[in-house]
């Protein structure tokens, strides 16, 4: 006893060494400075997922080079984040870059494209599906084709088979090769090698299985001419490489062969080599079906526009005679008619003065037009039929269509092609939603988390009791956290008071189109529970009732922009990228193996990150490096700067007084602690200490914990301390930041009293820590909690009371004498201390 | 109503500009990959307005510019610039760009901006017009 004694007492009033150096501790530093690294990766990462979500959702052009910037960009941050959380804990979570890498090489996977899969290398019509490689015009001719709708018998090669072409005869190694001695720059020369190209395509035999398979597909032909068309596999129009030879009319069977060949090589046009000169010779745009249908002996031919272009009403219809590939070009003048509810209401006969026919030897022929075939090519009942077939057609497809057709003599209509038709649209207000004058606004200029807009009654969450939402109502909430995720089936919308447009939970909402207003103020207050109110996400209000109008706004009319490649792929590899599986730190997924999104890694990363940063204060600690904190307050506490918590006066100083804090969420404990300052026994009695100890500990650490320090390791952002107080071990963790990236968590354990005594403590503790809005998890006679979700002034705000508890609760530890004690100190401190209730 | 001719390296930029301006103007578009084929275009044709990206290789949107308003000192160029590169933007305008805009952006905003060059164009042919008749006189 006594030399326990002895020893204190010496531990006390011995002489303390000065410090080596002042600096902080290297090991300390440099997993604090991994935070730091990790927050703003998962910064970045968040951001960039947002700007990816609104470029889709808000009818945005972008291209591939931006999917493909943004997706490396992605890798890379999500890279540094893994690295980060690694760097900190000494590799705990190798699992982690396992996930990474994997979700890495499917994004990479969507972005390089379609690969061309071994797929039949010839199939009928009625065969060709999506998926196979055929191209665009095969596909829909096939649709026709199974739809029953008149079109000619007829094949399609692959787009597989042009490449086991050019891999059997070496034309990808040759291509590459003109292409690399061409200069870019050199129209001229650009064309040269395309002129090369072609003759070395003309000149190389097909590989056997192919000739073979065209052979069997012509013999299953009964028309003794054909026509050999492209079918390119990016989709309509708009801009392709097709040269000359897109469609050669009337070929006889021997020549098949050389046509297929000379329609493919007419791809390699100079705009085709200048691309392939940057993105290098790629089958993707370098590759196309080729179709082989009868020829049909057309005594007419033309287009047809199922809707008018302009955008006016009806049908329109031109007809040449003979062949259809006179009925564009502007060459001659063709007859034009239109078609209204079943009628025909216009009719302009056009001056054919020629046309084409089908030359003996193959190909095509330009003949005057002969005088009996003058006046209309078409009556009106073939008109209408004509375009009764069109309408079939549009149905089918779902919208308006450019419609190819023949009539041959005996008065038999044929579908030769099907495409989209671009009907001409008006930029009118319809695109942005109305704004509502007359309604009553509840709450304006919020921002807007996820754009749309919604009607349902007002609940209002409390106490994270996600379970009692009712179906369809608006939820209003004070901060937007990740696990609130859930929501997303039984919602219309989402109100918070807090959270930013780039956070994981804005993310989610985002992609479940729910829409969301975060940053709305007051809203939990405001808002009756049970009230209908339309959230409009448009303008960042919030209206008293349903407006309809709002509500009834119609799918943005993108002019397409869903169908072009660039918005294809970054959906498809958007799956990979902001799904967030793991909502829930405290349930069973939140795993590294079950990351299956970034947005999952990163949340993971992010959270067990703060784990990690926590154990800052777990190691031992040493005085060296350390500073003491004097101050009217006898606490023993020594201050370890990792960086911005002191002043630069402090800089050189082993004694440092509250002055010179600069770290914030130690200022803001400390305004707490001074507060209430310190009115018990200073801890140097040593009689009436050591008194306490030996009757009441049952603790058997009591000894070495008593030797503990108190250690503050701070930076200007951060707080990190470890506080003995009497009995009471507390730490207390802070981090202000972004709203994202800013909490406070406490833990605390008490020892020195009986059990019953020491239960009432803790029940007093967790009390003040919910109205708080801590979340608290209150074990037998220790405390976890920790609060996040909301900006960091608000957080500042808990330290000081925080601050303040710790001073009040130290003095109270030794008359919790009974439940009601524990009510009468929970009221006293909740009127004197917790401001504002 | 107006002729536009369209550069850019990006396939898919190309093929939107098109379908977006044909389908909600009266305009008619002119597009190629290659800007030195669009040097050849200039020659053929009259524009009303070049579209023309500046990142592309082989040659720039500044030499673009540079050819076009050396064949037409009036020529109107829009420049079609990459988020986080506006430096370049501002010496096109510098050279005499008409305007920039930066991609991705959204459909209303490129039809705007052609709007505006369009009226632009209009108003400067009329002004000659008007011009001439009172020398004229």
């Amino acid at each position: 006893m006594t030399s326990a004694l002895g020893k204190l007492k010496r531990w006390f009033t011995r002489k303390r060494p000065s410090p080596v150096s002042l600096g902080p501790p290297p090991a300390l530093l440099e997993r604090y400075l991994q935070y730091k690294r990790l927050l703003a990766a998962n910064s970045a990462i968040l951001t960039t997922v947002a700007d990816l979500q609104v470029k889709m959702a808000e009818g945005f052009l972008f291209d591939m080079h931006y999917v493909r910037q943004a997706c490396e960009r992605l890798g890379q941050e999500v890279e540094v984040l893994v690295s980060s959380l690694n760097g900190m804990s000494e590799d705990r979570y190798a699992a982690l870059d396992n996930a990474r890498r994997r979700v890495a090489h499917l994004v990479a996977e969507e972005l390089s494209g379609i690969k061309l899969k071994p797929a039949p290398l010839a199939l009928p019509l009625a065969e060709i599906r999506e998926d196979l490689f055929y191209g665009g015009k095969a596909e829909k001719l096939g649709e026709l084709t199974r739809l029953g709708l008149a079109v000619p018998a007829g094949f399609g090669v692959s787009a597989y088979a042009q490449k086991l072409f050019f891999e059997t005869a070496g034309l990808e190694k040759f291509i590459r090769q003109a292409i690399a001695h061409s200069h870019i720059r050199d129209l001229e020369s650009l064309r040269e090698a395309g002129e090369d190209i072609r003759e070395k395509i003309l000149g190389e035999p097909l590989p056997p299985e192919l000739s073979q398979a065209i052979a069997a597909h012509l013999a299953a032909l009964s028309s003794d001419r054909v026509a050999v068309r492209s079918s390119g596999l990016q989709e309509d129009a708009f801009f392709s490489f097709a040269g000359q030879f897109e469609t050669v009319l009337n070929v006889p069977r021997d020549q098949v062969e050389q046509r297929y060949k000379e329609v493919i090589a007419s791809q390699f046009t100079p705009r085709a080599l200048y691309y392939c000169h940057t993105s290098g010779f790629s089958y993707q745009e370098l590759a196309m079906g080729v179709l082989v249908m009868e020829m049909v002996p057309a005594k007419t031919a033309g287009v047809l526009y199922t809707d008018d272009p302009r955008g006016g009403a009806g049908a329109i219809i031109n007809a040449v005679c003979g062949l259809g590939s006179l009925a564009v070009g502007g060459v001659v003048e063709p007859d034009v008619y239109r078609v209204e509810a079943g009628q025909v209401v216009a009719r302009h006969v056009g001056e054919k003065t020629h046309m084409h026919v089908a030359a003996p030897a193959g190909g095509v022929l330009d003949v005057a037009t002969p005088a009996d075939l003058q006046g209309p090519c078409l009556g009106p009942e073939q008109v209408l039929a004509l375009e009764e077939l069109g309408r079939r057609v549009k149905e089918h497809f779902r919208s308006p269509q450019d419609i190819e057709w023949a009539l041959t003599a005996a008065g038999e209509f044929y579908l030769l092609q099907a495409r989209p038709l671009r009907v001409s649209r008006q930029l009118k207000a319809d695109y942005l939603p109305p704004r509502i004058k007359e309604a009553e606004i509840l709450l304006g200029n919020s921002i807007i988390a996820s754009r749309g807009a919604a009607a349902g009654p007002v609940y209002v969450l409390e106490n994270d009791n996600l379970a009692d939402i009712p179906q369809g109502a608006v939820l209003v909430t004070p901060r937007a956290l990740p696990e609130y995720g859930v929501v997303v089936g039984r919602v219309a919308a989402v109100v918070s008071e807090a959270g930013s447009a780039t956070s994981h939970l804005a993310t989610v909402l985002r992609e479940a189109r729910v829409p969301a207003l975060f940053g709305a103020k007051g809203a939990a207050s405001r808002l009756d529970p049970g009230r209908e109110v339309t959230v409009d996400a448009y303008y960042g209000n919030i209206y008293a009732g349903r407006l309809e109008a709002l509500l009834k706004v119609p799918r943005e009319d993108d002019g397409g922009v869903r169908q072009t490649r660039a918005y294809k792929v970054l959906e498809r590899t958007l799956k990979y990228i902001t799904p967030l599986n793991l909502l829930d730190p405290r349930a069973d997924n939140f795993r590294p193996d079950a990351c299956r999104t970034y947005h999952d890694i990163t949340r993971f990363a992010h959270e067990k990150a703060m784990e990690e940063l926590f154990q800052l204060s777990a190691g031992r600690l040493y005085e060296d490096g350390a500073r003491r904190l004097v101050s009217p307050i006898p606490l023993d506490l020594h201050i370890i700067d990792l960086g911005g918590g002191l002043s630069p006066e402090a800089a050189d100083l082993a004694l440092v007084r509250p002055e010179h804090l600069t770290s914030r969420p130690m200022l803001a404990y400390w305004r707490g602690v001074s507060a209430v300052g310190w009115q018990g026994p200073k801890p140097v009695d040593l009689a009436g200490f050591m008194s306490v100890v030996m009757s009441t500990a049952t603790d058997t650490n009591v000894r070495e914990r008593l030797h503990e320090k108190n250690f503050a390791i701070i930076t200007h952002d951060y707080m990190n301390l470890s506080n003995r107080l009497g009995f009471h071990f507390a730490t207390i963790e802070a981090f202000l930041g972004a709203l994202e990236e800013s909490y406070v968590s406490f833990n605390f354990y008490g020892g020195g009293a009986e059990l019953p005594r020491r239960l009432r403590r803790i029940r007093f503790l967790t009390r003040v820590l919910e109205d708080l809005d801590f979340r608290v998890e209150p074990k037998e006679d220790s405390i976890t909690a920790r609060i996040d979700g909301y900006d960091a002034g608000t957080l500042e705000g808990k330290l000081e009371v925080l601050g303040r508890l710790m001073m009040v609760a130290k003095q109270l530890d030794m008359v919790m004498l009974s439940e009601d004690a524990v009510e009468q100190y929970y009221q006293e401190f909740s009127e004197s201390h917790v401001q504002g209730r | 109503m107006g002729r536009i001719l369209a550069v850019d390296d990006e396939l898919d930029m190309l093929a939107l500009l098109k379908m977006i301006i044909e389908g909600y103007s009266d305009h008619q578009v002119t597009v190629t990959n290659n800007p030195l084929e669009a040097s050849e275009l200039l020659d053929k044709e009259n524009f009303d307005l070049i579209l023309t990206d500046l990142k592309m290789p082989g040659m720039d949107g500044l030499e673009v510019l540079a050819r076009a308003r050396q064949r037409d000192p009036d020529a109107l160029v829009m420049v079609i610039t990459a988020y986080g590169s506006l430096e370049s933007a501002e010496e096109a305008t510098a050279k005499g760009a008409f305007d920039f805009i930066t991609k991705p952006f959204r459909k209303e905003q490129i039809l705007l901006s052609i709007d505006k060059a369009m009226r632009w164009r209009e108003m400067v042919r009329q002004n000659r017009e008007m011009k001439q008749l009172l020398e004229g006189k």
